[in-house]
């Protein structure tokens, strides 16, 4: 019975596999596109459901203080790198280290663009039935596609649609030249383009498409896997199970798919946390890890697409493995060869919590710009929840293990700064550090990350008496004298009299740093560039008392 | 809101979150509800009590004359079997929570404040 069973599998396996269309660039790039179709199909489920979770978990309020090893385990799993010191503080200002890093990450990311640009002929003698055009155009459409990532390295907040445009552009130039290509394959190929972008270009998706992807292409394989583990289910007689053998059998294999299907997920959630390592340790930023799954995405689908008999799978994997690999290590080397300087000013960034698409965006290009300068602290807010959504909390998220992330109560400052990521990565960007806060412990927590920034950005758009929150943090830095810090943003909506009421109630004082109208044209320049003055002033007296 | 949020946390650190109320995940398969609450034994145990407690039912109805009188005792069997599993999966949860030594640190009491 049991060679009788083998044979019917074999003879199962065999007529798929013997089937020409079924190749191993044909599944690979059927479950790159099913995942990448996925995982954007899945994001604005997720998207909202963090928001939700995180508004809900902002509600609670702490009943009892949880035991000392709770802040162990909370430290020691966040994992903090330590903060090296600031050597050269005294020698380079605040504004010219920024500008200096930035330089330093622009450079390195074109020069890993190039890279990967004048990579792309190399996939020519591969393409089957391809003129010199065509040729020419497949390098146009790997530069017009691989721009958006690199941009997203290095102006990583706002739009990016004219790339998008671009990208979309060149793809239907490309289905011009070609002639024959029929409505659906252009379809197709349009709608891949627009899954790149959403994957690596996209502001408030693209952090939580790659993560996703990795996901839902483990899940993929899983359930490819558990079907091939199946096939023992051919044996069976057409009628149904009966009798022990038959009952033990058809059990047996449902309970091995079923482990094979998990384990997928298992290799799936492990790369994830691979992932998120490297970027606990400063090898990769959130910006890098999306800006090269986007390109990673891009050239193995377009290794995918080489139609020569002759490239074997094998080859396939090494142009691949030599794409990605010579792009990482442009990017790698170009970093290395020049300086980066040590000296970093941290931000506090306290707001009201608004649902205003203008506001997040002017918070998004205030706390982008600011990783260059120094690490960016603020309180977890549904308000910037879909822009600040990290990998870490992605795997906090659908771990079901959220809650994790949230302080319950006020905690020593020791605690407060092993839960903050305050160290320089290895590309030359600091962290934006949400802390996530139920209602029993923001204002403890606020307080002692005044104590902690080096200059305060206080967003009162739509501030009024009825923002009681964004009150008690403005009598707390007039209280602790530290308005001098503080660069106001306001709108025509900003009850200023009431703001000086607030001020007043601690006596007389030195006032603000700065008030900025939102609403000028200028104010991301002028928010930034008053910032960074007190930032390197407040830093400079700092490492001097 | 009916369905009230809870951490509870353990002495060695561990921390679960719990919720009160009824578990519509619980209704519609529970031992999804068990593996979702990562209650290991539970998932364990409700797979052969599931298939016991529905033969035992099963065999039960068998009684009854009739195949109408059969069919509505089976689907009211199933109804309320479901929503049993609903009304008292999270009371479950507590129940072993607090006997395994978890104590309830925070909870939803009040809305948020708007800040």
């Amino acid at each position: 019975m049991m060679q009788a069973c083998w044979s019917t599998v074999r003879a199962a396996h065999l007529s798929v596999v013997s089937d020409p269309d079924f190749t191993v660039a044909t599944v690979a790039g059927a479950l790159a596109i099913f995942g990448l179709l996925l995982a954007v199909l899945m994001a604005p489920a997720w998207q909202g459901l963090y928001g939700r979770r995180v508004q809900r978990f902002m509600g609670l309020r702490e009943v009892a203080t949880p035991p000392a090893a709770w802040w162990q385990r909370r430290a020691s799993a966040l994992g903090r790198r330590s903060v090296a010191g600031a050597g050269d503080s005294a020698a380079v200002s605040l504004p010219q280290a920024m500008r200096g890093r930035e330089a330093r990450i622009r450079r390195a990311t074109w020069a890993a663009y190039l890279v990967c640009v004048a990579y792309t002929p190399l996939l020519s003698p591969w393409m089957l039935d391809m003129k010199f055009a065509d040729h020419a155009l497949m390098v146009l459409f790997v530069a017009m596609l691989a721009a958006g990532p690199a941009i997203v390295n290095v102006v990583p907040q706002g739009s990016k649609r004219v790339l998008l445009a671009g990208a979309l552009a060149v793809t239907a130039l490309a289905v011009a030249v070609e002639g024959d290509v029929g409505l659906d394959d252009a379809l197709i190929g349009l709608s891949i383009v627009l899954l790149l972008y959403i994957t690596s270009v996209h502001r408030t998706m693209r952090a939580l498409v790659v993560p996703l992807l990795v996901l839902s292409a483990a899940a993929l394989v899983g359930a490819l896997a558990a079907l091939w583990v199946l096939l023992p289910l051919n044996c069976l007689p057409a009628e149904g199970p009966s009798g022990v053998k038959a009952w033990t059998l058809s059990a047996a294999v449902l309970g091995a798919a079923a482990l094979v299907f998990t384990m997928g997920l298992w290799l799936g959630a492990r790369t994830l946390e691979g992932l998120a390592a490297l970027v606990r340790r400063g090898w990769l930023s959130d910006r890098s890890l999306v800006a090269f799954s986007g390109l990673a995405m891009l050239t193995g689908l377009l290794v995918l697409a080489a139609d020569d008999p002759k490239l074997t799978p094998g080859l396939q994997l090494a142009l691949y493995t030599g794409w990605m690999g010579t792009t990482a290590a442009a990017y790698a080397v170009t970093l290395r060869l020049q300086p980066c300087p040590q000296v970093g000013r941290r931000l506090l960034m306290l707001r009201v919590f608004s649902k205003d698409h203008k506001a997040e965006r002017l918070l998004d290009a205030i706390q982008s710009r600011w990783q260059l300068a120094g690490p960016v602290l603020e309180i977890a807010g549904p308000d910037l929840a879909k822009l600040n959504l990290d990998l870490a909390e992605f795997i906090h998220l659908v771990t079901f293990k959220l809650h994790d992330l949230f302080q319950p109560g006020e905690a020593s400052p020791e605690a407060l700064a092993a839960a903050l990521d305050l160290a320089l990565d290895h590309e030359g960007r600091f962290r934006v550090n949400e802390v996530f806060c139920f209602d029993t412990s923001w204002r403890g927590v606020v307080e002692q990350m005044m104590g902690l920034a080096d200059v305060v950005l206080l967003d009162l758009r739509g501030f009024t008496d009825q923002r009681r929150g964004t009150a008690h943090e403005v009598h707390r830095l007039a209280a602790l004298g530290l308005l001098p810090r503080v660069v106001a943003l306001g709108d025509s909506a900003t009850d200023w009299p009431y703001f000086e009421r607030c001020v007043a109630e601690h006596g007389p004082g030195p006032g603000l740093a700065l008030k900025i109208a939102a609403a000028d044209r200028d104010a991301l320049a002028t928010c930034m560039n008053r910032l960074l003055d007190v930032a390197d002033t407040t830093g400079r007296a700092s490492a001097h008392a | 809101m009916s369905a009230r949020l809870s951490l509870y946390i353990n002495p060695r650190g561990n921390s679960v979150l719990h919720r009160t109320g009824f578990s519509w995940l619980a209704v519609l398969a529970w031992p999804l509800w068990a593996l979702h609450r990562r209650l290991w034994w539970v998932l364990l145990a409700s797979l052969p009590l599931t298939a016991a407690a529905h033969t035992l039912a099963n065999w039960a109805i068998g009684f009854v004359p009739g195949e109408t009188a059969q069919g509505v005792l089976a689907l009211a069997w199933l109804i309320g079997w479901s929503l049993a599993a609903g009304r008292w999966a999270n009371a479950l949860h507590r129940h072993l929570l607090e006997r395994a030594g978890y104590s309830m640190t925070a909870t939803e009491l009040a809305p948020v404040e708007n800040t």
